[in-house]
């Protein structure tokens, strides 16, 4: 363990110029001066604790993601440095119009599958409101409660082509909520908070297809003729039949897979850049975005799905690993000082029924902390 | 549940780790930045400007702007300070156009509106005399000069050193320390009437403080 030698800014606030010396009428430019007067102290305290509990507008996470979107937008390359581009890429551009042509004629394993392309216009909805819709060809959509098990049914089609035309659905669950979706043939998936998922109407003859953005518990039903294809932005998960966790949210670093038994490959897609891998029970493997590296390790795979049993296991996880994901799960902000959510790790299991506060306050030793909530903020400070 | 504590970080070294790699060229940086920041920097915006639309517009070009001269920035700047100081100087150019195209007469100093939200549910439990005090404190501080009120709010609610609250605000140290010195002679005015008789009720039941007259 180790400590670096730190300063509270509160302790800085006492050495420099404090509320109650300036009330006791000490000349503000000049130095430090004695102990303040008592009368005062009442007073100062009430500044102090008056200005650490002002009230603020907060961006909620849709208004954050959105601003994002427009900013990304904006800070595209410059034409100059598109056209560098282009040429560069002109070879490839050329290997690709191959593959497109190819498109027509069968499937190729290169391009993006229209479930894909679907998926990505689709998979932007604000996330932190409102109830579970699932969105039907047809853009008819549906509300559901948080109970309901989604189930999907063998619909017979509107046209009479084969597998590639297939219209797709898309179940979106905001934060806040979770909801578990069973397919035709027996596979389940359970999505957790802020996620979605996009499927076809029914599954192909030779395979069965999703594109998850978020995070989803899959128990797949083994079928050798149609192998089960995860998408996610960077990674393609395949898999015959097996249980096993999918996390892949656009405001965190990474991509990961966990799996809990039999086998999957593992395939980059898009950003995703690493070797097809093939992964073992009690593994996961992690993209990290920034790092741009894949990471394979043998885990206790608890800690990783049991919020399908509405637990949060931690195995030494980051305060600020856990806060985004109590953020997503409660869709409640917490916020507080820089040094108040950083710096320690947490060993054990949250239970995620108890409500938010209620976790917190075992976090965060109430004699030293203040948890505030209101509506679907918390605020924590030091007392 | 068992706690370990495996380091204690010093406040701002994650921002500027960001910054840093930011401004090295790191292609996710931006982004982390923009996670951090895009909140504070709403709800220090807010202070300034009633518009939410405008102050994200602003908070939107003043990320762009960064992104652009990313290679021209300095890697070793005060980020909080520098982020709100460029923003605030947007938002005070944004209500000068406004002011200049509505005819009304340029934004003076202390023309620059400065608005605190005083939080009323508190749900700390709170004796009867600390909530008043406190709700007084909160009138009279409304009743302050705007730059006073800025420089009370920046050097006790986001907890700035003097340093960078003048840099936020763009004058000099001594001007920010006599704003707030100003500012708290003026409360402790106000509220010394309260305190009196706040005093002697208090004197009625505990061993009583000795007043300073």
């Amino acid at each position: 363990m180790i400590f670096f030698l730190y300063i509270p800014k509160h302790v800085i606030n006492l050495m420099d110029k404090n509320v109650e010396d300036i009330l006791g009428g000490e000349d503000p430019k000049r130095g430090l001066s004695g102990k303040p007067a008592g009368p005062t102290k009442k007073l100062a305290t009430a500044i102090l604790e008056s200005f650490g509990q002002v009230k603020s507008v907060s961006l909620s996470r849709s208004e954050k993601e959105a601003l994002w979107k427009r900013i990304e937008a904006s800070t595209q390359p410059s034409k100059s440095e598109r056209l560098v581009r282009w040429i560069g890429g002109s070879v490839a551009a050329c290997a690709l119009a191959v593959l497109a042509i190819s498109l027509w004629v069968g499937k190729s394993d290169d391009d993006q599958p229209a479930i894909a392309i679907a998926a990505q216009n689709i998979h932007n909805l604000p996330l932190d409101t409102g109830d579970i819709k699932l969105n039907t060809p047809g853009n008819r959509t549906l509300t559901l409660t948080d109970d309901d098990v989604v189930h999907i049914s063998a619909l017979a089609r509107t046209n009479g082509d084969s597998g590639k035309d297939s219209a797709f659905s898309t179940l979106t669950v905001p934060y806040g909520k979770r909801t578990e979706v069973v397919f035709p043939d027996g596979s389940k998936v359970w999505l957790n908070a802020g996620s979605q998922l996009t499927f076809p109407e029914v599954f192909d003859e030779d395979q069965r297809t999703v594109y998850l953005t978020g995070e989803g518990y899959f128990d797949i039903k083994h079928d050798a003729r149609r192998p089960f294809y995860v998408y996610t932005a960077d990674m393609l998960v395949t898999v015959l039949g097996t249980a096993f966790n999918v996390s892949s949210y656009r405001d965190d670093p990474f991509t990961a897979a966990v799996l809990l038994n039999g086998k999957i490959a593992l395939k980059g897609l898009g950003d995703g850049n690493f070797e097809d891998r093939i992964l073992e029970p009690g593994s996961r493997a992690v993209w990290q975005r920034e790092d741009r590296t894949l990471q394979v390790k043998q885990e206790d795979t608890d800690e990783y799905v049991s919020w399908t049993r509405k637990q949060l296991v931690l195995k030494s996880t980051t305060l600020a690993e856990l806060r985004v994901r109590l953020e997503r799960i409660y869709n409640t902000q917490i916020t507080g000082e820089n040094d108040v959510l950083t710096g320690e790790t947490f060993s054990g299991v949250l239970d995620l029924t108890q409500p938010l506060a209620n976790l917190l306050n075992t976090l965060y030793d109430p004699l030293k902390y203040n948890i505030q909530q209101e509506e679907r903020r918390i605020i924590i400070r030091r007392r | 549940m068992r706690r370990r504590i495996s380091s204690v970080y010093m406040a701002g070294l994650i921002e500027n780790s960001y910054w840093r790699d930011f401004v090295a060229g790191e292609a996710h940086a931006f982004r982390m930045l923009y996670n951090y920041y895009a909140d504070r920097l709403f709800t220090f915006g807010c202070r300034y400007c009633g518009d939410v639309d405008l102050v994200k517009d602003l908070i939107h070009d003043l990320f762009v702007d960064l992104h652009r001269y990313r290679l021209r920035l300095n890697p070793e700047v005060h980020v909080t300070a520098y982020l709100y100081r460029s923003l605030r100087r947007k938002i005070t150019a944004a209500g000068k156009k406004q002011q200049q195209y509505t005819g009304l007469h340029p934004l003076l100093n202390d023309e620059q509106p400065f608005l605190i939200e005083w939080d009323t549910e508190q749900t700390t439990i709170r004796n009867e005399e600390e909530a008043e005090l406190m709700s007084r404190v909160a009138d009279e501080v409304n009743k302050l000069p705007n730059r006073q009120q800025e420089a009370l709010y920046l050097r006790f609610t986001c907890e700035l050193d003097y340093d960078e609250v003048a840099d936020i605000m763009e004058v000099s140290v001594a001007s920010c320390r006599t704003a707030v010195y100003r500012a708290i002679k003026t409360l402790r005015e106000k509220l010394e009437e309260t305190r009196i008789s706040t005093q002697l009720f208090t004197i009625l039941l505990l061993p009583s403080p000795i007043l300073r007259r």
